[in-house]
């Protein structure tokens, strides 16, 4: 197809070469790192709405985003915050690849974005107009906003991307099969692939859903309310954000000059064919092999990987199966383990695709950032936690993310020399 | 809910001042300016620019132009159409202060029509109720909309134009059911089915909607030319329980009042209640009263114009 060079398509390799950050934790590759670093927590009561008659009030938002410094208004007006957050992602990406805003070569670009609950803001305000307004009248961009695949629509329209573009839905799993997919699509042909995924689930519909799962952190303390792997562990505090990647065919990539932060090499994804409930913590099995299929695809050992970024539901059940998981492929002594959701919240598959930026940008410094808790590892979750920041080598990353209803999935990055 | 509560942008083209007495008219270029800027994504700067451009020309489009006619049609309660994006902000302004009225106390829970040229359902033979299924189907993309009373609620509207000719020629055009395609706007054809002394049988078909569908139906009516009515009602009544009209005629200054009075009901399994069968009906019949009467004034004028000793002779 276009760029790929002499590469048979079971040996093009995709790397990432673009990062574009819009979480609680902040605005571009940056900010989030230096706020990881730092340990900073990021969660607060919510302002998108007025949260007091809900039992959960706090969420990790992305302060001070102003949609219309990073897209014009009359796109912003025809889409949800959700997609917002993904226009900005997308642009730092896009800028920090060094590709330009309008593809140069549109058939070589495509946009593959996981969501799982779409426009939610949008929705309800054009829902609540249909039933309250005189009119009963809905907007003529709710058929356009709501919908799982806006954000990669309206990319696509934006940027000329008329590659393969597609959506995965797979609940928080998705941050990561949209990677793998990504791969597939560059192993196919298309050399510059946009992955990753932003969510937005604070409006009272939305949180409402989100209640309803019992996975809530209900705690009204910002510090203690999401505690993965803690002895107080009690829930998870929903988020907003999420992060896209640039995931390039290496041989692109180096025509250009670009070596990129690392390779997605290995990735697996399985189901546990039940639905989420108060009973099990997920499948430990299917996890395992979601991990294990990450690891045989990347051929790369477990003694070999360097660290692993966990689910960190923070739910205890769940908290203990994913502990239980990684001692089944990696035996006694998992290597080390730092998860950052306890600072921004849990931003479904924006989270998962956060947690890939954090891991991309420990290997581009060499640096563990420190695991934010547990203080108390709770009974079966005594894993290695990383408790201080320094140089280490980084070379492997295991990325993992579980999704509502039983997804489950990982993504192997391998850090690119340079 | 009206956009009282809600600060217009400062920018934009200047109010419109109406001509009579100065008072400021109730629908502004800005307010309608900030309804594009905030809910269909207009460029305030560029629309400052050129306050004169059509929102086409303002990189509007038909999807923005169903944002601005649902957002007008909840505050101000007025139909804005299609052609409308050829129009100036200024003059959609206009367009809409023409319809509002401030103190207007309407039907909640009524809809606005999504087609505001009216597809039949005004007219003396109300005929597109079909067509109005299609377009709530559209305009929600939904979930239906309540229905607040289907049986066991009956719908009665009046509408009345004063037309400048004489009583019988009045009489004699809008009775003439073969030629109603030429009095009306929504009539593709009529077929004569029967007629039996002062009573006929006819076909109405209409011409096709947004959709490309024809509805087409029965109806009959019998005339009395002695008490100067008519009663009609539909045969095949489609989504009505029943829908009965009755056409009245009275010599008034100025010329000759016609009055459609439509007693209806709908079926349970109708896709609109009473109250929006009965806003439709009003709305359309507006506009047919007053396409009927320019069409029978044309022609009382022309045969004023031709008639011996009239104004055309010496």
């Amino acid at each position: 197809m276009t760029g790929a060079g002499g590469a048979g398509p079971s040996s093009r390799r995709a790397v990432v070469t673009g990062i574009g950050v819009v979480a609680p934790s902040g605005i571009g590759a940056e900010a989030h790192w230096k706020c990881v670093l730092a340990g900073q927590h990021r969660i607060g009561r919510i302002t998108l709405f007025d949260p007091s008659r809900y039992p959960a009030t706090l969420a990790g938002e992305v302060a001070d985003f102003d949609a219309l410094q990073h897209a014009e208004n009359r796109l912003v007006v025809q889409t949800d915050r959700w997609t917002h957050l993904g226009l900005a992602a997308t642009r730092l990406a896009l800028a920090d690849a060094g590709l330009p805003e309008v593809a140069d070569d549109p058939y070589g670009y495509a946009v593959t974005l996981a969501s799982s609950s779409g426009g939610n803001l949008f929705g309800q305000r054009e829902l609540q107009r249909l039933w309250r307004g005189p009119g009963r009248t809905v907007g003529a961009y709710q058929s356009i906003a709501w919908f799982y695949a806006a954000s990669v629509g309206q990319l696509s329209i934006r940027h000329q991307f008329k590659g393969p573009c597609g959506v995965l839905a797979a609940e928080s799993a998705g941050g990561l099969d949209s990677l793998a997919h990504a791969v597939r699509l560059v192993r196919r042909g298309t050399p510059v692939v946009l992955a990753g995924a932003t969510e937005c689930p604070l409006s009272p519909y939305a949180l409402t859903c989100q209640l309803r799962s019992g996975l809530l952190s209900t705690c009204a303390d910002p510090e203690r309310a999401y505690r993965p792997f803690d002895v107080a562990a009690s829930g998870y505090v929903p988020a907003e954000g999420g992060a896209v990647f640039v995931v390039e065919e290496w041989e692109h990539a180096r025509a250009r000059g670009v070596t990129g932060y690392a390779e997605v090499a290995g990735w697996g994804a399985s189901h546990d064919a039940r639905h989420t409930d108060g009973s099990a913590g997920g499948d430990v099995g299917q996890y395992a092999r979601a991990m294990g299929l990450a690891l045989e695809r990347a051929g790369v050992e477990p003694s070999a990987v360097d660290v692993v970024v966990p689910d960190a539901l923070g739910v205890p059940r769940h908290d203990r199966s994913e502990a239980e998981a990684l001692r089944r492929v990696f035996g006694p002594q998992p290597p080390p383990v730092t998860t950052q959701k306890a600072l921004t919240g849990r931003a479904h598959q924006g989270g998962a695709a956060l947690d890939v930026a954090t891991a991309l940008l420990a290997m581009r410094y060499g640096v563990l950032p420190p695991s934010a808790g547990p203080d108390r590892p709770a009974p079966g979750c005594d894993l290695d936690f990383v408790r201080e920041s320094g140089p280490r080598r980084v070379a492997t990353a295991l990325v993992c993310a579980r999704g509502f209803d039983g997804f489950n999935s990982a993504v192997l990055l391998r850090r690119t020399a340079g | 809910m009206t956009v009282r509560h809600e600060e217009p942008v400062a920018n934009g083209p200047e109010p419109r001042r109406s001509g009579n007495g100065g008072e400021p008219p109730p629908v502004t270029a800005a307010e309608i300016t900030e309804i594009l800027v905030r809910h269909c994504g207009l460029d305030a700067e560029a629309a400052a620019a050129a306050p004169t451009a059509s929102l086409e020309k303002l990189g509007m489009d038909s999807l923005a132009l169903l944002e601005l006619q649902a957002v007008v049609s909840d505050r101000y309660r007025a139909q804005i159409p299609d052609e409308a994006i050829r129009l100036s902000i200024p003059e959609i302004a206009d367009l809409v202060a023409h319809q509002y009225d401030p103190d207007e106390e309407r039907q909640a829970g009524a809809p606005s029509p999504t087609d505001p040229a009216g597809v039949g359902s005004g007219s003396p033979d109300p005929g597109g109720a079909g067509s109005v299924d299609r377009d709530s189907a559209e305009a929600t993309a939904g979930p239906p909309a309540p229905r607040s009373g289907t049986t066991g609620r009956p719908g009665h509207t009046e509408n009345s134009v004063v037309i400048a000719a004489p009583l019988d020629l009045v009489w004699d055009l809008t009775n003439d059911v073969a030629g109603w395609p030429g009095l009306f706007t929504e009539y593709q054809s009529v077929q004569i089915l029967e007629e039996r002394g002062d009573t006929i049988r006819f076909r109405l078909t209409m011409y096709p909607d947004d959709n490309g569908v024809v509805w087409s139906w029965v109806s009959e009516r019998t005339a009395d030319p002695v008490r100067r009515e008519v009663h009609a009602h539909r045969v095949e009544t489609g989504p009505f329980e029943y829908m009965r009209i009755h056409w009245r005629y009275a010599e008034v200054p100025g010329g000759t009042r016609m009055t459609w009075i439509q007693d209806f009901e709908m079926k349970p399994t109708a896709p609109v209640n009473t109250a929006q069968m009965t806003d439709r009906i009003n709305a359309n019949s507006r506009i047919q009263l007053d396409v009927i009467r320019d069409r029978v004034e044309r022609i009382a004028a022309e045969l004023a114009a031709t008639a011996p000793g009239g104004a055309g002779d010496e």
